[in-house]
C-alpha cells in the first residue's frame, strides 16, 4: 500500500480520526461501481467519492429534465447527453484526490455482464437502471459472488427507500474505537457474516408476503412477484394490474404514509424524494465503507426507510429461525422505552 | 437483455400541474411511457434541447415531488419560510436536500469561513473556496440546483443582535445545523421567545440524532441537562495534573498568556510578567527567548512546585524538573507494535523533539509572528500555535510523569474535533426534513397528534431492528429553567468574594447559557451587559462590576431577576452562600440547580422565613433528586452516549 500524501491527511482529517489509518488506505485502494445514477445512488456517489473510494459511475441513460431535477451532478446542458458521463465531472469536482470513470455500457450477453462486473470490490445497482428486472439483479448478484465483489442493490419508492446486501462470507476484523483517543486501544475481534444471495432472496418471496416482515418489505417483494415473469409490466400504467395481483396473492400491506397499492406502485418510477435518498443513500455508504474496511458488524441484509415514520429496519430475508429467547440485555430495556 | 430500452432520443417535457402524478400518467396526452416508466414526449426532437431552460429542470423537478407528497404538502413546501442556522457539515447537506424537496424561501446564517479538513464532508465546497464564508458559497451552490429559489446569506454569529427575536419572528419554523452547545442554547431561546417550531439536529462519527421543538408541547433543548464543556479545578491545572488534557488546557492558557492580550482571567496569570517581559523588548533572540520561557517553566516552576510539600504524597509523588540541556539529550521514542500502520504525526516525539519543538515554536513567534504578538489566541488550525501547545503539554506530562500524546492525539483533545463524515451527516440533515415536514403539517394542530419524532441514528448494529430509531417527543419539563418555571437555585462559596461580573460571566452566560444578561436586585439594576468591566463610565450608570455580591447587599437567599433581552428570555435566581462547595465538583464555583414553582412561590411569601423554608425543602428535594436521578441513570448514560451530538 502506498504512504497516504500530506495532501489527504488534510482532506480525510475528520474521517481519519473516526476510522483510522488502516481503513482509510482500504478505502483509498478499492473500486466501487455505481450502476444506475438515481434515488439513493446518487447520494451514495457523493458520499463514497468524498471518502476518498474511487468510483465508476455506469448508465445507459440519456439526461432527461427530471433527472436535472433531482440529481444535482446534472446541469440542464446536459441534457439529451450520457448520463454517466456528466455525472462523473462533477462528481470528479468534489474531491479532486479521488478518481472517478464513467461507462455507458450495457450486458449485451452473459460474457459481457461478466466483463462489466469484473475488477470492482463492490458494486451497487439501481433497480430502474436494470428495467427493474429482478432476474437480471439476481444474475449481477451471482456473477459478483464468483468474482468476489460485494453486491448492493436499491430500489425507491417515493417515501419509501430500500437497499438489499450481499457481501457473501464477510469477515470483519474489528470495531470502531469509542471514546476517542482518551480511552485506549482495544483487541481487534474478529467475526464472520453469512449473507444469502439475492436469487435466495427473491425465492422467499412467497414466504415474505405471507411472514412477519414489515409492511414496506413485503411491497418490495409484491414488485418483485408481480415482475417475476414480465419485467415489462414496469411502467405505471399497469397500477391496476398490480393491485391485483396483491389481492391474488393475498398481501395488501398496509405501508405508513401511503393509501392503497396503486399509488404505492406509481411511486417506483418516480424518483424518490431527495432527503429520503440522502438518508438511505447515507445508510448505503456506510455498508459499502463497513464492506471495505472491514471494520464494524455490516447489516445483513435488507434495509428500508419510511419517511413517513421516520424508522429505518433492518430485517434477515429470507428470515433465519428465531434463536432461543433469553434475558432482555439492559440495552433492550432502553430501547423498549424509547420505542414508539 | 434485449429489453432494456434504446437511448432516449426525446427530452421529457416539462411537466407542471397535477398531471405527473403517476396514477394518472396514462391519461397524459402527447406523452408516453418508456418501458423504464419514464415519462417521455412523443415527436419532439433534439433540437428542442437548446431551448431547454432552468424553469423546465425546476418544473420537471417540482412534479416529481409533488407525485409523491401531493398538491397539499406541496404548496406548503412551496411557500414555507425557513431560517437554517449553520451552513457546515449538516448545514451542506441540509441546503440541498430543502431546495430540492421545493422549498423557496430560505435564509441561512453561518459564521465560519471553509477550511480545507471541511471538504471530506461539506461537498459545496471546492479547494478554491477555502477562507471564504460556508453561508455564501453554500447558498451560491445550492441556488445552480433551482435558480429560482430565494437564498439569502448571511455571514455572522447567529448570536448577533441583528439575528434577534425580530429576524427570527419572519420565519415559519428554524432549522438548526449547529456544531456547539453555545449557540444551539442560544437559538433554542429565540424560538421559544419567538414561538416558532425549532428542529434541532447533531451528529458526532457515525451517531446522530434528530428532533424536534415547539413550545408548551415538546422538550426544549434545555428541559434536560447537556454535558457541557468540562471545567477543571484550578489547582489541578497549574499545580497538580494527572492526564493530558490537564496539561494541554494548561498549554493552551500559556500560549495565550505569552502571545495574546492581558486577561485576568488567564489560569497562569501569576505568571504573566514573567512570559511578557519579552514583549516589551524591540528586538528578542527568539530562541533565547524560548530557552529562557523553557527554563523557568519546565525547570524552576517545577521545583518550586515540588518543594511545596503539602501537595505530594506516595500516591502522588512531586514533579520532576527539566532542564533543556538534559531534555536534548533524550532522543529515545517511544515506539510499539501499531506505529507501522500510523502517520509521522501520530508518533509520539523523543523528549528532545518536544523540546525542540517548543524552542523553535517560540522563536517563530518572535521571528514571523512579530507583529501578532499580544494579539494571537490558540486555535487548533493554526500549525505554529499547536506545535507550541502540543510540545508545552508534552514537556509538562514529562515534568509529571503523564505519558506523552503524539500531535494528533494533542490536535485532537486540544481542538475538541469530533470525527466527521458525509453519511451520518447525509443521513441527520435527511431526517430534519422528515420532520420538518411534519411540522408545517402539524401547524395549528396538537404536535402529539403528528408524526414528528425523534430519530437516533445507531451505529454500527441496530436497535430492536431499526438502524434509524423514532421515539415519541417528550412534554416539556415543568422546572425546566428556560422554558418552564424559569428559577433556578445558586448555590457560591462567599458572597464577599464573588464579584457580580464574576457571577454573570461564569454563571449567567457561562453555565445559564445567557447572551448578555442584566442583573437586578429589589427592582434596581445592579449589573448592564453594556458596562461588563468595572470603568468610569460604569460608574457613572452607577454600577460597579467589581463589587461584591454582598457589596450590593445580598445575602444568602436573596432573589436576583436575571434578563436577556437579545434571547427574550429571564430568570429569577435563588442566591444561597454554601461555603463548603465542593472545588472538584464545582470548579467554575457555581452550583446551579433548577427550581420547581412550587418552592418558588414558597420563598416569595416571606423573604427571612422563606429562607428556612426553602433550605428545608430544598433539602427534602435534594434527596428525592438524588433518588430520582440515580434511578434514571443507567438509561440516560446510555442515551447520553448518543445525545452528544456535535459536528456542525
Ligand atoms: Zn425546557
Amino acid at each position: 500500500m502506498s504512504a497516504i500524501t500530506g495532501d489527504q491527511v488534510a482532506v480525510y482529517d475528520r474521517q481519519l480520526r473516526l476510522w483510522g489509518v488502516q481503513a482509510q488506505q482500504r478505502l483509498l485502494n478499492a473500486k466501487v461501481l455505481i450502476w444506475g445514477l438515481e434515488g439513493s445512488n446518487v447520494e451514495a456517489c457523493k458520499n463514497l467519492v468524498l471518502a476518498g473510494i474511487a468510483l465508476t459511475l455506469r448508465d445507459h441513460r440519456t439526461v432527461t429534465a427530471a433527472d436535472v431535477g433531482f440529481n444535482y451532478f446534472l446541469r440542464p446542458e446536459d441534457i439529451g447527453k450520457l448520463r454517466a458521463e456528466c455525472a462523473s465531472k462533477r462528481v470528479q469536482e468534489m474531491n479532486p484526490l479521488g478518481s472517478v470513470s464513467f461507462s455507458s455500457d450495457r450486458p449485451t450477453s452473459d460474457d459481457k455482464l461478466k466483463e462489466l462486473l469484473k475488477g470492482f470490490d463492490i458494486v451497487v445497482v439501481g433497480l430502474s437502471c436494470l428495467g427493474f428486472d429482478f432476474e437480471l439483479a439476481a444474475k449481477m448478484d451471482s456473477v459478483c459472488r464468483s468474482l468476489g465483489a460485494g453486491f448492493l442493490l436499491t430500489v425507491a419508492a417515493g417515501e419509501l427507500s430500500f437497499f438489499f446486501s450481499d457481501l457473501h462470507e464477510h469477515v470483519m476484523q474489528d470495531r470502531s474505537a469509542q471514546g476517542g483517543p482518551e480511552a485506549g486501544p482495544t483487541e481487534p475481534k474478529a467475526e464472520t457474516f453469512s449473507f444469502p444471495s439475492f436469487g435466495s432472496w427473491l425465492a422467499a418471496v412467497p414466504e415474505l408476503l405471507q411472514g412477519k416482515s414489515d409492511a414496506s418489505f413485503k411491497l418490495i417483494g409484491l414488485l418483485a412477484s408481480f415482475l417475476q415473469k414480465d419485467p415489462q409490466k414496469a411502467v405505471p400504467s399497469r397500477a391496476a394490474d398490480f393491485a391485483t395481483h396483491c389481492r391474488e396473492v393475498k398481501c395488501e400491506p398496509a405501508v405508513d404514509g401511503l393509501v392503497g397499492m396503486e399509488q404505492a406502485f406509481g411511486h417506483f418510477f418516480v424518483e424518490p424524494l431527495i432527503h429520503v435518498a440522502s438518508v438511505l443513500g447515507g445508510l448505503l455508504s456506510q455498508e459499502v465503507i463497513k464492506a471495505i474496511t472491514r471494520k464494524d458488524p455490516p447489516l445483513v441484509n435488507s434495509v428500508c426507510f419510511n419517511a413517513h415514520t421516520g424508522a429505518a429496519l433492518v430485517e434477515h430475508i429470507p428470515p433465519v429461525a428465531a434463536a432461543p429467547k433469553k434475558r432482555k440485555a439492559e440495552e433492550e430495556v432502553v430501547a423498549d422505552l424509547l420505542d414508539d | 437483455m434485449e429489453r432494456h430500452v434504446e437511448n432516449n432520443r426525446f427530452r421529457q417535457e416539462p411537466v407542471g400541474g397535477s398531471g405527473f402524478c403517476t396514477r394518472k400518467a396514462g391519461e397524459i396526452g402527447n406523452f408516453r411511457q418508456d418501458s423504464l416508466g419514464k415519462l417521455v414526449a412523443v415527436g419532439v426532437k433534439t433540437l428542442v434541447l437548446q431551448a431547454m431552460t432552468c424553469a423546465d429542470v425546476t418544473a420537471a423537478g417540482d412534479a416529481a415531488v409533488k407525485a409523491v407528497v401531493g398538491e397539499e404538502r406541496f404548496a406548503m413546501i412551496q411557500s414555507a419560510k425557513l431560517l437554517v442556522v449553520g451552513a457546515g457539515g449538516i448545514g451542506c447537506e441540509l441546503l440541498k436536500n430543502l431546495v430540492l424537496s421545493g422549498f423557496r424561501e430560505i435564509e441561512v446564517v453561518d459564521l465560519d469561513t471553509i477550511d480545507v479538513s471541511n471538504l471530506n464532508r461539506q461537498f459545496l465546497f471546492r479547494r478554491v473556496h477555502v477562507d471564504r464564508p460556508k453561508s455564501v458559497v453554500a447558498a451560491e451552490a445550492v441556488k445552480q440546483f433551482r435558480p429560482n429559489a430565494n437564498i439569502i446569506s448571511h455571514h455572522g454569529n447567529v448570536k448577533d443582535p441583528q439575528f434577534g427575536l425580530e429576524f427570527i419572528g419572519k420565519f415559519d419554523v428554524v432549522v438548526n445545523a449547529l456544531d456547539n452547545l453555545e449557540a444551539r442554547r442560544h437559538v433554542n431561546r429565540l424560538c421559544l421567545a419567538a414561538e416558532k417550531p425549532l428542529l434541532e439536529a447533531g451528529s458526532t462519527g457515525h451517531l446522530g440524532q434528530v428532533t424536534v421543538i415547539r413550545k408548551g408541547e415538546t422538550e426544549c433543548f434545555e428541559c434536560q441537562a447537556k454535558p457541557s464543556q468540562k471545567v477543571y479545578p484550578y489547582c489541578t491545572i497549574r499545580s497538580t495534573p494527572e492526564k493530558p488534557v490537564h496539561c494541554l488546557t494548561w498549554a493552551k492558557n500559556l500560549f495565550d498568556l505569552c502571545f495574546g492580550p492581558e486577561d485576568e482571567s488567564n489560569l497562569l496569570a501569576d505568571l504573566a510578567a514573567e512570559m511578557r517581559k519579552f514583549q516589551a523588548q524591540e528586538s528578542v533572540d527568539g530562541e533565547d527567548a524560548g530557552r529562557r520561557i523553557f527554563a523557568h517553566l519546565f525547570e524552576e516552576d517545577i521545583k518550586k512546585q515540588a518543594q511545596l510539600e503539602d501537595l505530594w504524597s506516595d500516591q502522588r509523588p512531586p514533579p520532576g524538573p527539566l532542564c533543556y540541556e538534559d531534555a536534548l539529550k533524550n532522543t529515545e521514542r517511544p515506539s510499539t507494535d501499531a506505529d507501522k500502520d500510523k502517520l509521522e504525526t501520530q508518533k509520539v516525539p523523543s523528549v528532545a523533539g518536544d523540546a525542540q519543538g517548543f524552542v523553535a515554536a517560540v522563536a517563530k513567534m518572535y521571528g514571523e509572528r512579530r507583529e501578532l504578538i499580544g494579539q494571537s489566541s490558540f486555535s487548533k488550525d493554526d500549525p505554529v500555535a499547536m506545535d507550541f501547545v502540543h510540545c508545552a503539554a508534552n514537556l509538562r506530562m514529562q515534568n509529571y510523569r503523564i505519558g506523552r500524546l503524539s500531535r494528533w492525539d494533542a490536535q485532537s483533545i486540544a481542538g475538541s474535533i469530533i470525527p466527521a463524515v458525509a453519511s451520518t451527516n447525509a443521513i441527520v440533515a435527511g431526517l430534519e426534513v422528515v420532520q420538518l415536514l411534519h411540522v408545517l403539517q402539524s401547524v395549528g394542530k396538537n404536535m402529539k397528534d403528528s408524526k414528528a419524532r425523534t430519530v437516533w441514528v445507531r451505529f454500527p448494529e441496530p436497535s430492536r431492528k431499526k438502524i434509524l430509531q423514532p421515539s415519541s417527543l417528550h412534554t416539556p419539563n415543568p422546572d425546566c429553567f428556560v422554558c418552564g418555571s424559569r428559577t433556578a437555585r445558586v448555590a457560591l462559596r462567599s458572597l464577599e468574594e464573588c464579584k457580580i461580573m464574576a457571577l454573570a460571566k461564569g454563571c449567567i452566560q457561562g453555565q445559564l447559557g445567557a447572551h448578555k444578561p442584566a442583573l437586578y436586585a429589589n427592582g434596581s439594576c445592579i449589573f448592564d451587559p453594556e458596562y461588563p468591566e468595572p470603568g468610569e463610565e460604569a460608574e457613572e450608570e452607577g454600577l460597579h462590576p467589581e463589587w461584591s455580591l454582598s457589596q450590593w447587599g445580598l445575602t444568602s437567599g436573596s432573589l436576583l431577576q436575571v434578563e436577556d433581552e437579545g434571547q427574550g428570555w429571564s430568570i429569577n435566581l435563588v442566591i444561597r452562600e454554601e461555603p463548603d462547595l465542593d472545588e472538584q465538583l464545582y470548579p467554575g464555583g457555581f452550583k446551579v440547580s433548577q427550581w420547581p414553582t412550587q418552592w418558588w412561590l414558597q420563598v416569595e411569601a416571606g423573604a427571612g422565613a422563606g429562607e428556612e423554608a426553602a433550605k428545608d425543602m430544598a433539602e427534602k428535594k435534594r434527596k428525592a433528586e438524588a433518588d430520582a436521578a440515580e434511578a434514571t441513570a443507567a438509561k440516560k448514560a446510555q442515551l447520553d452516549a448518543n445525545t452528544v451530538a456535535l459536528d456542525d
